[in-house]
């Protein structure tokens, strides 16, 4: 008890933080719906009463202009205020995303790659929003009030009424409870069934797999797995409704009890003369909207326990954040000033969750201004190098510097600005070419225009209508440009150059290019590092060439290294890659 | 009113279509709304007997009669209701499916260019989307309890006096002029406001994707992202809260005709009671059913206009199954070819530009390949070598010249049969997130000496072996966690395994030995050769080394064939394309 209360403090802590603004707006919406309520039962009793008794038609018309005007007020002050209250709705909707995106950007990307903790994100976000506490208090205390004033009025009709009611409402009570716990058991269920599904609709109807489907015939195996699927559903489908209904009837049993209770009370009191015919419509009519306080206050209490469990996962994912290996050391350092020299100390590394070890024992010393080529086969490790050294991953051993010092106690960013690295799988946004290019950095049309020329895409730019403007990918305007794969890699090219950091990374920055663009940039490629430090991976062993050290890597090791005469001279690996290359070619 | 007669058309082609797919959907419906309907006349008529016999002062025994027989059977009705729901739940459940299926089908039947163009693709998302059947069903069968609903409280009502039913017309007919007015205040936003969602979804998806967060985090975009996001979702939420405003005063009018609705009718029934002696089980009766009238009233017309609003979609539906049937009944006469004769290809003077642009991709191509032989196709970037691909692959059709194969027309040819004769492996292939056997075989279960006889062949047997599900475990971790994501050279490997496993007469490998080592890549030219030996096969490569391993090769140059012949013909001309481009790559690698 004292963790949910605990709990609900941080959630309005949360809420206070988030949207402020909007417990108003919250608690105007429920008033005005419990006033138009108690409006309609309470007040056309006086009306029936008065006709009943015979009274003037001068008294009847009073007491019906006092019930259509105070209806008439509600309407006005809804109407209103309907702009307000929206608006405020929407507005915490973006509030909440807006405070968890930093969740989303900042954590460790070692569990942010992981399918389960985006997962985790996307649910926990849906859950345990700005507004969830606010929305759970007011409607628990518009229910309470609502279930305190009918209790009181059919206290008054009989206390046995009462007693009968609170057990029927005992019995709604078991059954949401159940139906809350069915819905739990089998909302996974349907999830991964509904996933899968949402999986063979984007293959057999999606862009990338277009071409695959219409050559290939992969059509008999997704209809194959398509009627498995379905039929898998239609069998959670018959259990969970099988469950529900006798949950639901249950509750229809309990709610005719109520109705007979009521209406039998009600009509004998009514008609040994104790009671008013306006009372008796008054205590049936109250029926439904005691009966829809108590449902709402069961399912705020049951959704409320629900987000109760989120927030301790909530609490994981700061933890998650907070706690990265990183953090572990304090970020205690500045960056220091250029010259820059990287350097693996005694490196090793193994993906999170798995044995085999990709890194062993790296020691490498890259100086400023040094040109680097790291060249080995498919999975040797050169990818994970660069990746260690963007610090995107912590080494499982040993420690990567940067001037001396250990890159894991800079500040992120402050070291991400260090680094411009176009990874093989690189990503364009569907923003325009000038915003893939610059990304975060400040504009300038002129520099701009340099690294477009400088990575070959200056004819391809000029080209195009909308120039610099033109949106990469169709997907926000048919004005778009979906680019071929050598022009996508001239950009994330232009987007290292612009960017001006110290280091360079290219992995295969040529794989998608043309042989002439591909000679272009080799032959550009002091023009575009410049006196930068720069690490190329590469499979194309021509490229080395331009490099003043190659590093040559085999099962997660460093087996050669020195520069292309010396290698080649020495009759080693790289040698033996180099010979059966060139054999392509002579 | 035409509109409106071709939506209702649209409606009945649909229903046709939803019940050839899922009978029981359709009839499950019926004895539902039946069920809902006498729920709303229940109490009516219960109520109103009990008040009137409170009133004269009936005998106890009498109305505790009254009230066990409306207990009774409300609680019959309830559960009969409580058990067609959930019948229909699960069976509705089951047609959103199929009809969904039925779209993603009836997209691989349209043809590629129509998928390429972002016009369709939009069309496309927007008709799925929107075409949500089992809704529409819910909705057409929802209107007619309504209407029958309305009938019985009609029937009531009017026994009060005619004219309620005008007070009723009128604030109903209100409502509709403002329903109308919304529309088309819709039809005004629509556009500003999809737009602005889509760009927030976009940068609520890139939030969400572990690929853009590497990006993101290699490069510290964490706050210029949150900025464009920002700026996004209040564009968004700028738009509708204007629309919203707009909306505002329509409803208002809508609400407001309600109330004095709602006066009148308590003046008026108040006044039958004081000066005729209604007695007030009528009163009470008259009361609730016109609220009923009026709910319903104005649910009819919700529904109408819910109708209305997926006829048009249904509309855009139709027409796109219309144009792209499921038995590709053409009147050309299909020529079929079986799959085990010796292939040639040839391009007689094809010329070709996509179907939005006037520039040539190919201008007056011509070239044979002939049975068995292997062509490499190069060409800088943009030179039309994609094209020729995807012309051979029947996605576009030339727009001048012809493309034969043994002769033949390809654009005749049968084209189930034409897709078994093609084994293609693209740039950007996806594989599926089944298993290796399924990837391989497309199958759920195959031949398995064949299918590891492919796996050999490309490579891929060690891998296999080393996994402890073998040819079954299932790649990447979407739909199983024990799934195993194969690396990139890995993948392609799995894509010539499936090339071969499917034994087509040709083969065409876009890009093959991009993400591949040296090493692995001169491997793989070599088995590429043993591969293809049996097939019409074509490369399209960077790499010019690759094209000494092919029989033929192939030079584009702004969309004209530069020059053709064997690698040693074109290196008797130094003065050629290809030498040039094959000396340039060579000096690399000179010691």
């Amino acid at each position: 008890m004292k963790r949910v209360w605990k709990d609900i403090r941080f959630l309005a802590a949360l809420s206070k933080q988030i949207c402020p603004y909007y417990l108003t707006s919250k608690c105007l919406d429920e008033l005005l719906q419990i006033l138009t309520t108690c409006i309609y039962i309470f007040l056309p009793k006086y009306i029936i009463d008065a006709m009943v008794e015979g009274l003037s038609w001068d008294i009847v018309l009073t007491k019906i202009v006092i019930f259509m005007a105070s209806v008439i007020v509600c309407k006005i002050i809804d109407i209103s205020t309907r702009t307000y209250r929206t608006s405020n709705i929407n507005q915490a909707d973006i509030d909440t995303v807006k405070h968890y995106s930093s969740l989303y950007l900042e954590m460790d990307y070692e569990k942010f790659e992981t399918a389960e903790v985006r997962n985790l994100l996307e649910t926990v976000m849906g859950r345990v929003r700005g507004n969830t506490v606010i929305n759970f208090g007011v409607s628990v205390i518009s229910a309470c009030f609502q279930i305190a004033l009918y209790s009181a009025v059919i206290i008054m009709l009989s206390p046995v009424l009462l007693a009968v009611i609170v057990l029927t409402m005992a019995v709604r009570l078991f059954v949401n409870y159940r139906k809350n716990g069915i819905e739990n058991d089998t909302i996974q269920g349907f999830k991964k069934n509904t996933r899968f599904f949402n999986y063979i609709d984007n293959v057999t109807a999606g862009f990338e797999y277009a071409k695959e489907m219409r050559t290939n015939q992969a059509d008999s195996l997704m209809e194959e797995k398509y009627k498995n699927n379905l039929k898998e559903r239609y069998e959670l489908n018959t259990a969970y409704n099988k469950r529900i209904f006798f949950a639901n009837s249950l509750e229809s049993c309990a709610g005719a009890a109520e109705l007979l209770a009521l209406y039998g009370y009600g009509s004998y009191k009514a008609l040994q003369g104790e009671i008013t015919v306006g009372s008796f419509t008054m205590y049936t009519a109250m029926i439904s909207s005691f009966t829809k306080a108590i449902s709402q206050l069961m399912s705020c209490i049951m959704d409320f326990k629900l987000t109760l469990s989120f927030v301790e996962k909530y609490h994981t994912l700061i933890d998650m954040m907070q706690n990265d290996k990183r953090k572990m050391i304090k970020e205690t350092s500045d960056i220091p000033e250029a010259p820059y020299t990287f350097e693996f100390r005694d490196v090793s590394f193994r993906y999170p969750n798995t044995e085999k070890t990709v890194l062993k024992d790296v020691n490498l010393k890259i100086g400023p201004g040094e040109k680097i080529a790291i060249v080995g086969k498919n999975g040797a490790g050169k990818t994970t190098l660069i990746k260690l050294l963007c610090g995107i991953y912590v080494p499982t051993d040993g420690e990567i510097l940067l001037n001396g010092i250990d890159i894991q106690t800079f500040n992120r960013k402050r070291y991400a600005e260090l680094i411009a690295a176009v990874f093989q799988d690189y990503i364009l946004f569907a923003f325009d070419i000038k915003e893939n290019i610059k990304l975060n950095k400040e504009e300038n049309e002129g520099k701009l225009w340099e690294v477009i020329e400088k990575s070959g895409l200056k004819e391809k730019v000029e080209n195009l209508p909308d120039g610099i403007h033109t949106p990469v990918g169709k997907q926000f305007s048919r004005k778009g440009v979906d680019f071929s794969g050598g022009e996508k890699q001239k950009i994330a090219l232009a987007r290292a150059c612009y960017k001006d950091s110290p280091l360079i990374i290219m992995d295969e920055p040529t794989a998608s290019m043309d042989p002439l663009a591909e000679l272009k940039l080799y032959a550009e490629f002091n023009n575009i590092i410049g006196n930068r430090t720069a690490i190329f991976i590469s499979h194309r062993l021509a490229s080395a060439k331009f490099c003043d050290r190659i590093i040559v890597f085999e099962d997660g090791e460093i087996i050669e290294t020195g520069a292309h005469e010396m290698l080649m001279d020495a009759k080693g690996r790289y040698y033996e890659m180099f010979h059966l290359q060139t054999e392509l070619y002579a | 009113m035409k509109q409106y007669f071709s939506y209702f058309n649209h409606i009945f082609f649909m229903i046709k279509r939803v019940y050839a797919l899922d009978k029981r959907a359709v009839w499950i419906k019926a004895p539902l709304k039946l069920t809902a309907i006498v729920q709303v006349f229940i109490p009516l008529f219960f109520v109103r007997e009990i008040l009137t016999a409170i009133q004269k002062g009936s005998d106890i025994s009498y109305v505790l009669m009254l009230v066990g027989a409306f207990g009774g059977i409300t609680l019959l009705c309830n559960l009969l209701k409580e058990l067609f729901n959930r019948l229909d739940e699960r069976q509705s459940d089951n047609m959103y499916r199929l009809v969904r299926k039925d779209i993603a089908q009836l997209i691989t039947r349209m043809p590629y260019y129509e998928v390429e163009t972002a016009n369709t693709r939009d069309f496309i998302q927007l008709v799925q989307n929107n075409v949500d059947i089992s809704q529409l069903f819910n909705t057409i069968f929802d209107f007619f309890q309504k209407l029958v609903t309305l009938c019985g409280l009609v029937a009531i009502v009017i026994t009060l006096h005619p004219l309620f039913l005008l007070l009723l017309i009128i604030v109903l007919l209100t409502r509709m002029f403002a329903d109308r007015g919304i529309r088309h205040l819709w039809e005004k936003w629509r556009g500003p406001v999809n737009t602005a969602y889509r760009r927030v979804n976009y940068m609520l998806s890139v939030m969400n994707n572990a690929k853009y967060g590497k990006e993101i985090r290699i490069n510290g975009l964490q706050q210029w992202f949150v900025g464009k996001m920002e700026d996004d979702i209040g564009g968004y939420i700028g738009e509708m809260k204007r629309y919203n405003a707009a909306r505002e005063k329509r409803k208002a009018l809508v609400e407001g005709s309600a109330l004095l609705q709602e006066c009148i009718v308590y003046f008026v029934l108040a006044y039958q009671v004081v000066w005729n002696h209604m007695p007030i089980g009528d009163y009470s009766m008259y009361l609730t059913g016109i609220i009923r009238l009026s709910q319903c009233l104005s649910s009819i017309v919700d529904s109408f206009s819910e109708l209305l609003k997926q006829g048009e979609f249904l509309g855009q539906y139709r027409t796109l199954l219309e144009r792209f049937p499921k038995e590709t009944g053409s009147d050309k006469p299909a020529y079929e070819i079986e799959n085990n004769k010796d292939m040639t290809i040839s391009f007689e003077h094809v010329s070709f530009c996509y179907p939005d642009s006037d520039r040539l991709i190919l201008d007056d191509v011509n070239f044979t390949i002939k049975a068995n032989q292997s062509l490499s196709i190069v060409g800088i970037n943009g030179a039309g070598k994609t094209t020729i691909v995807k012309l051979i692959c029947r996605f576009y059709k030339p727009s001048k010249g012809n493309i034969l194969l043994n002769g033949v027309n390809i654009d005749l040819i049968n084209e189930d049969a034409y897709r078994k004769l093609l084994g293609v492996v693209f740039q950007d292939f996806q594989l599926f997130a089944f298993s290796v056997l399924e990837n391989v075989a497309l199958k759920s279960s195959c031949d398995e000496k064949k299918l590891l006889d492919s796996l050999q062949k490309s490579g891929l047997t060690e891998k296999i072996e080393h996994l402890k599900e073998g040819v079954h475990t299932v790649i990447s971790k979407e739909f199983d966690d024990y799934g195993i994501d194969f690396s990139g050279g890995e993948s392609q490997r799995l894509e010539f395994a499936r090339v071969l496993y499917k034994e087509s007469k040709i083969a065409i490998f876009d890009e093959p030995a991009a993400s591949l080592d040296p090493v692995t890549e001169y491997n793989m030219y070599h088995t590429m050769h043993e591969m293809t030996e049996n097939k019409l096969t074509i490369f399209i490569s960077h790499r010019l080394a690759s094209t000494k391993f092919t029989d033929a090769i192939l030079v584009l140059q702004d969309g004209h064939v530069a020059e053709y012949g064997s690698f040693d013909e074109l290196m008797k001309y130094p003065d050629g394309v290809f030498y040039n481009m094959y000396v340039l790559q060579q000096q690399h690698y000179k010691k």
